[in-house]
């Protein structure tokens, strides 16, 4: 005698029966999976053609790797969706749909019984499959030696995606009458997240956090919308389902509206966010006299910031990578890439002035090509360009003419690169001579393996874009070396960085004339500052044009970091104590000094009063770095401000900070 | 409150570019058995399942016991129940579950009556509902539909394709469950010797449309068929124009003319026409209705003057059926 006592109850009871006969085939195959990987394995073992490949499969194999990974991938996918259609879809298509429309019943609790009863027997297929399995997997000696771990992370995902595939049964089933279209009308629903996401993160990958772009996620709100589309389009209107289709359709249009429409807004949040709070920074491109800085964020984007009060001017979103102040820092220039939302557009050079306004021309990349470096050079832009059909070139843009020059170059990129202005105006190129193999191994187009290639460097003139055909010196090593490292401020002297293992003479390029070098800096700078061992202490040795060099001041047991001002007027030192005999000594083990070299007078600098939330694992306080000849920069990884060299103990912090 | 258990106002509803229902004004008063005659397709089914809330009308209005049923569909099912035409019962089910489970969604169930009903009717509890004959499943349906003690019956051809022994069971068993005080019965179907065992009142519904509204012996009484012989060929039916003429046909010399109004007026009329011999007789109710579905195919357009489509509303939207133009005869 059966007892149902409630409306739900009777329900639930009847949803479950009619499931039981789909529950037990779908365990069945499951308990059966197991013996036909078995079979596979012996026929294959037994030379039979088509089941080749599974000879190699153990039993340990086939119960660790092949049937967890054929259960969460395609047993229980496939049951999910055939018990929520049959649950929502079976009583249509027998004729039975108006037994429950013709009683005292509400749609909503039909619905919603239906989707626990087809959940409920969905999840009992996978616990029914994977004891089968575990009984199968000990009563074999377990799955050793890997263990346990690989088929429970498998059974894990297939557990995520029967939380995808759930619901858009669950919808497909409430707008179609026929079980198989249902069926197969489930899976295109899985997939329209799947390509919204794949499509939304390709379009705009950079509108989100960095390398987790949002378009990859939103997409998937699709799935509890679909729920709702189903539940509602299931739950009003006419009982006998006039308008259903039209209802699940409408619902899934607004629903995939409102996807894009939330990942609209959340782009314009995060890229709002984002511009005024920057994510760790890569490197400051300050503006000669330090009163403007440019951020560079270490996933890419520029933040234009005034350094006397930290404020952030502009930000220029993602992918932007290249900037380059003007000699009087009235006005820079940024390589970006960046469309709308996000999305990467048509490569181009913008310049703007000091407060971030846009200024005069800009140049256009044509559509396959990408800049990389930017330079700004006397009276131009140089950038270097990239494209799969326009190979390398090397352009220089005249932005008051709107005129630019391009030098094609025959070689992949890291075999050439600017290197700056020398003495008389012209232009440096590195690149690797033309007897060196482009494709020598040690080229590398990501540039940083380049080690011992031979390049010359070249004059290019700006206005032609003719690059000179014999170098005015021959060097070896990695082409970008001699931009950082090579050439003097002046452009005169330069400094070959073999051979190994230090460069023991520095070249005059206007006379050829080549002396000895000499240390912390060049042959024309006014003052040099350079570290001297003494004992086991080191002292800081200054160095006038015209002066025999003096020691300044020695630190025992100490390492020193020489950092001098833009204007060489002052010295900003690093000091690092000894450890032990900081402690000893109860001293901090990180100073900062700064040396004048007008007044001679040393000051100690304040450690900011944010030290501890600055904190570096490296060095255990925030990095202090010249930003034009007054300012300092203080960074830590999350945080940035700027401080006057007069009054270093008030830091404008950017973000981070107090 | 309504004082009818049942009131359609001007409704219509279609499927698809079909009609179903016309501007169909009915008034079921409580405690009255209304017979809803017509063919198939006329929209009686329609008009049931309108009647329940199962389908919404797209225009007029509708209340079943003072209540909306579209928007109070489920207290509208609580008190009305309909036994429907189609089966719709689960086949896996035995007797005992499919009336303990239609027992437990229904508020109002008389457990104690089902099973009364149920052992009057010979139903055997462990039968499966697959495994039962249709004059049987009807059987279940029947104490499905009355155990729940409705205030309306909604019956659409509950007997159709039941032998006669099984079709007097299921009929007594309609008319053992009408409500005594207050309820009201809507039986709908085309078996008229079964309407005029149970209804007092007859509304024939052609497509989509009532045709006429009348008490039962009011009906019977009203309509009648004169018999007319004429000396040479009978006037053809379309001349003969008499004073409430439903349907007439000519053969030979004899002209037979359905026909409501005083016997008195119609023998005059037949006379004046050059009648020889005129006998009146009072008809049978299905021989009224095949004459008002007559005049109705006559007056309904198409090149033979048939009706050119019927509909069935058994479902979902768009479940109408395109049927073959009429081809004369008898429906």
């Amino acid at each position: 005698m059966i007892s149902l006592r409630s409306p739900m109850q009777a329900l639930f009871w009847k949803e479950w029966r009619t499931l039981r006969h789909l529950r037990w085939a779908c365990i069945g195959l499951g308990a059966l999976l197991p013996l036909f990987f078995f079979a596979g394995a012996a026929m294959g073992r037994s030379g039979l053609s088509p089941f080749g490949r599974a000879s190699v499969w153990s039993t340990a194999r086939i119960l660790r790797d092949v049937v967890p990974g054929s259960l969460a991938f395609a047993l229980w996918p496939f049951a999910t969706l055939i018990l929520i259609t049959q649950a929502f879809v079976g009583d249509r298509a027998a004729g039975t749909e108006a037994f429950l429309l013709e009683r005292p019943i509400t749609r909503r609790r039909v619905w919603a019984v239906r989707l626990a009863a087809s959940t409920f027997s969905a999840a009992t297929v996978v616990a029914g499959t994977v004891f089968v399995w575990m009984a199968l997997a000990l009563a074999s000696g377990g799955v050793a030696p890997q263990g346990w771990k690989g088929p429970i992370s498998m059974f894990a995902l297939g557990g995520m995606i029967l939380l995808v595939t759930a619901p858009c049964a669950a919808l497909a089933s409430s707008l179609l009458a026929s079980p198989l279209l249902a069926l197969l009308t489930s899976a295109l629903l899985a997939g329209l997240p799947a390509v919204l996401s794949v499509g939304l993160a390709g379009l705009f990958p950079y509108a989100g956090r960095p390398e987790k772009p949002i378009g990859g996620l939103v997409p998937w709100l699709l799935i509890p919308l679909y729920l709702a589309v189903a539940y509602i389009a299931s739950t009003s209107g006419e009982p006998a389902g006039r308008g259903r289709p039209a209802r699940g359709i409408g619902g899934l249009t607004l629903a995939v509206l409102a996807t894009l429409f939330v990942f609209v807004t959340s782009a314009q949040a995060l890229l709002r966010r984002e511009a005024v709070r920057p994510h760790s920074i890569a490197s400051l491109s300050a503006a000669p006299e330090g009163d403007r800085a440019i951020l560079k964020g270490q996933w890419g984007g520029l933040w234009l910031v005034d350094t006397k009060t930290g404020a952030i001017l502009e930000h220029f979103p993602r992918p932007c990578n290249e900037a380059a102040w003007n000699a009087d820092g009235s006005m820079f220039a940024i390589g970006t890439c960046a469309g709308p939302l996000g999305s990467t557009g048509r490569c181009r050079v913008s310049l703007f002035d000091r407060d971030g306004k846009p200024s005069t021309a800009s140049w256009l990349a044509s559509p396959d090509e990408d800049v990389l470096r930017l330079f700004w050079g006397r009276g131009s832009v140089f950038f270097m360009t990239s494209g799969a059909k326009s190979g390398s070139a090397l352009v220089a843009f005249d932005p008051w003419q709107s005129a630019a020059a391009r030098q094609a170059m025959n070689g992949p990129l890291g075999s050439w690169d600017y290197v700056g202005t020398l003495w008389d105006g012209t232009t440096a190129i590195a690149k690797v001579l033309p007897e060196e193999p482009l494709d020598n191994p040690r080229i590398d187009p990501g540039e940083t393996r380049i080690k011992e290639s031979r390049f010359g460097l070249f004059r290019f003139d700006p206005r032609s874009g003719v690059l000179d055909p014999e170098p005015l010196i021959a060097d070896h090593g990695a082409t970008w070396r001699a931009r950082f490292f090579a050439l003097s401020p002046s452009g005169r002297w330069y400094q070959p960085g073999m051979p190994k293992p230090m460069p023991q003479e520095m070249v005059d390029l206007e006379t050829g004339e080549r002396v000895p070098p000499t240390p912390g800096g060049w042959p024309d700078d006014p003052i040099r500052w350079y570290l001297q061992p003494d004992g086991d202490a080191t002292s800081v040795i200054e160095a006038r044009q015209g002066s025999e060099p003096r020691s300044l001041r020695s630190w025992p047991r100490a390492a020193l970091y020489l950092m001098p001002s833009p204007d060489r007027r002052h010295l900003l030192i690093r000091l690092w104590h000894d450890k032990k005999a900081a402690r000893a000594a109860g001293e901090r083990r990180v100073e900062d000094w700064l040396y004048d070299s007008i007044s001679g007078s040393w000051t100690q600098l304040p450690l900011p009063p944010a030290a501890q939330e600055m904190e570096t694992p490296f060095s255990g306080v925030p990095w202090r770095s010249w930003v034009g000849p007054g300012t300092f920069a203080l960074r830590g990884p999350d945080a940035l401000g700027f401080e006057d060299v007069e009054g270093p103990s008030n830091p404008r912090y950017v973000f981070g900070g107090p | 409150m309504s004082a009818n258990a049942i009131v359609f106002e001007s409704v219509t509803r279609s499927f698809g570019r079909t009609r179903a229902l016309d501007a169909v004004d009915l008034t079921v008063a409580p405690g009255s058995v209304l017979g809803l005659v017509g063919r198939n397709g006329a929209g009686k089914t329609t008009a049931l399942r309108l009647a329940h809330g199962v389908l919404f009308p797209d225009t007029g209005r509708i209340r079943v016991l003072g209540l909306d049923p579209v928007r109070q569909g489920s207290e509208v099912r609580r008190r009305a129940s309909l036994l429907s035409e189609e089966s719709s019962l689960y086949p896996w089910m035995t007797v005992e579950e499919i009336l303990a489970f239609g027992g437990a969604l229904h508020p109002c169930w008389d457990a104690a009556l089902a099973r009364a009903l149920r052992e009057r009717l010979d139903l055997d509890p462990r039968a499966k509902i697959k495994t039962l004959s249709r004059g049987t499943r009807a059987k279940v349906a029947l104490v499905l539909a009355v155990a729940c003690r409705p205030e309306v019956l909604l019956l659409d051809d509950p007997t159709a394709g039941l032998d006669p022994l099984v079709r007097g069971e299921v009929l007594q068993g309609i008319l053992e469950a009408i409500p005594a005080e207050g309820g009201a019965v809507v039986y709908a179907s085309h078996l008229v010797a079964d309407i005029e065992r149970v209804a007092d009142r007859v509304a024939i519904l052609d497509q989509g449309r009532i045709r006429i509204d009348a008490p039962l012996e009011e009906l019977k009484t009203r309509v009648r068929r004169a018999i007319a012989v004429f000396e040479g060929d009978a006037p053809l039916p379309a001349k003969a124009d008499l004073p409430g003429r439903i349907d007439a046909r000519a053969d030979g010399r004899v002209l037979t003319i359905v026909a409501e109004g005083a016997d008195g007026e119609l023998a005059a009329g037949l006379r004046a026409l050059g009648a020889k011999e005129v006998a009146i007789e009072p008809l049978p109710l299905e021989e009224i209705l095949v004459a008002y579905l007559r005049e109705g195919r006559r007056d309904a357009p198409g090149p033979d003057g048939g009706a050119d489509v019927v509909t069935d509303a058994g479902g979902d939207a768009g479940a109408s059926r395109a049927a073959a133009p009429h081809q004369g005869g008898r429906p």
